[in-house]
């Protein structure tokens, strides 16, 4: 009986906290293929320690996720992008 | 052909000539082993992500080309041997950007700098002339349809005067409140009944025009509310003006 109060207690403050709509950043600028040079681009994805920034807060879609980290990785080699910052 | 596109870094305490060498090497690498440049730029001195050798700045280069494996496998050894070169990075872009926009390079760019032959165009389709089958096909239906028009004109010419008749009653209610513009239409549906029913040849709708005509005055009145009722039944206001004559 508790759990299941506990749960139905959830969901209802669940259904009470806001939450915006995630919008894909690159599908709204109608970016088809992500550039490894596109510094300005990449750097709205990784956050202040050079990580990459997860699809579950950035909201990108899926293929353009794959992209972006690849994207990443090599704006990293050429030292465009940091590999860790501190 | 496949395409590619090689970025390499150099320290930035080279001097010029250093530096053009260097390039100049890349050039001919590129076109020793079957390649031909389609872009080459220098970034300039840009500041690094990270330390390269103790290198806080950095040289880039960019080199877009038309290539092949071989190509690129000697391009990187070299690379990888030269003391000039702090990082190089190639990626093959054909594969890459098939069917995508980019704004890396257009196909008018790629097609003059390799100076390929531009796309074959489809074959047009040889059309055989046949208007003289199609023409009588389309001409055929053409007359058979004017007649079953014509026929559906006059049926419907017929059927509008009993919808009209009490329409004209209607709108003759209608004239004191509105004067100025219904008159003229009262008076061309009158014509119109009028025409059609002598063209129809019935004894009986003379009778009934005359019968109207003759009641007309007396009518106004009643009238309205029955054709308001009963306007789309037809059959059931022609009852009605045969209800008319039998008073009469």
């Amino acid at each position: 009986m508790a759990s299941r109060n506990k749960r139905e207690r959830e969901r209802s403050l669940r259904r009470f906290m806001f939450r915006r709509r995630k919008i894909c950043k690159l599908t709204a600028q109608k970016i088809e293929y992500v550039d490894y040079k596109d510094v300005r681009l990449l750097q709205n994805f990784t956050p202040e320690r050079g990580k990459i920034q997860p699809r579950r807060i950035s909201g990108t879609r899926a293929h353009l996720q794959r992209q972006l980290t690849k994207a990443i990785k090599r704006a990293r080699h050429i030292a465009l992008l940091p590999y860790t910052a501190d | 052909m496949r395409i590619y596109e090689t970025i390499y870094i150099c320290p930035p305490n080279l001097d010029e000539e250093a530096l053009e060498e260097f390039s100049d090497m890349v050039h001919e690498v590129i076109y020793d082993f079957g390649g031909k440049i389609i872009k080459q730029e220098s970034w300039g001195k840009r500041r690094l992500a990270y330390k390269l050798k103790h290198n806080k700045d950095g040289l880039y280069y960019y080199f877009l080309y038309g290539g092949e494996g071989k190509t690129v496998e000697e391009l990187e050894r070299r690379l990888k041997l030269a003391e000039e070169c702090l990082r190089f990075l190639t990626v093959r872009l054909d594969k890459e950007l098939k069917g995508k926009k980019h704004k890396i390079f257009t196909q008018e760019e790629l097609r003059l700098a390799l100076q390929m032959e531009p796309p074959p165009r489809k074959k047009k389709k040889k059309r055989e002339p046949k208007p003289v089958a199609a023409e009588p096909k389309a001409e055929a239906p053409a007359p058979e349809a004017e007649p079953d028009e014509a026929a559906a004109e006059t049926a419907a010419a017929d059927e509008p005067v009993a919808a009209e008749e009490p329409a004209a009653v209607a709108t003759e209610a209608e004239e004191e409140t509105s004067p100025a513009e219904v008159p003229e239409a009262v008076e061309t549906e009158e014509a119109k009944a009028a025409a059609e029913e002598s063209v129809a040849e019935d004894p009986e709708a003379e009778e009934k025009t005359t019968a109207v005509e003759a009641s007309g005055g007396e009518e106004v009145i009643e009238a309205p509310e029955a054709v308001e009722a009963e306007e789309p039944e037809e059959p059931e206001e022609k009852a009605e003006g045969a209800d008319a004559e039998e008073e009469k």
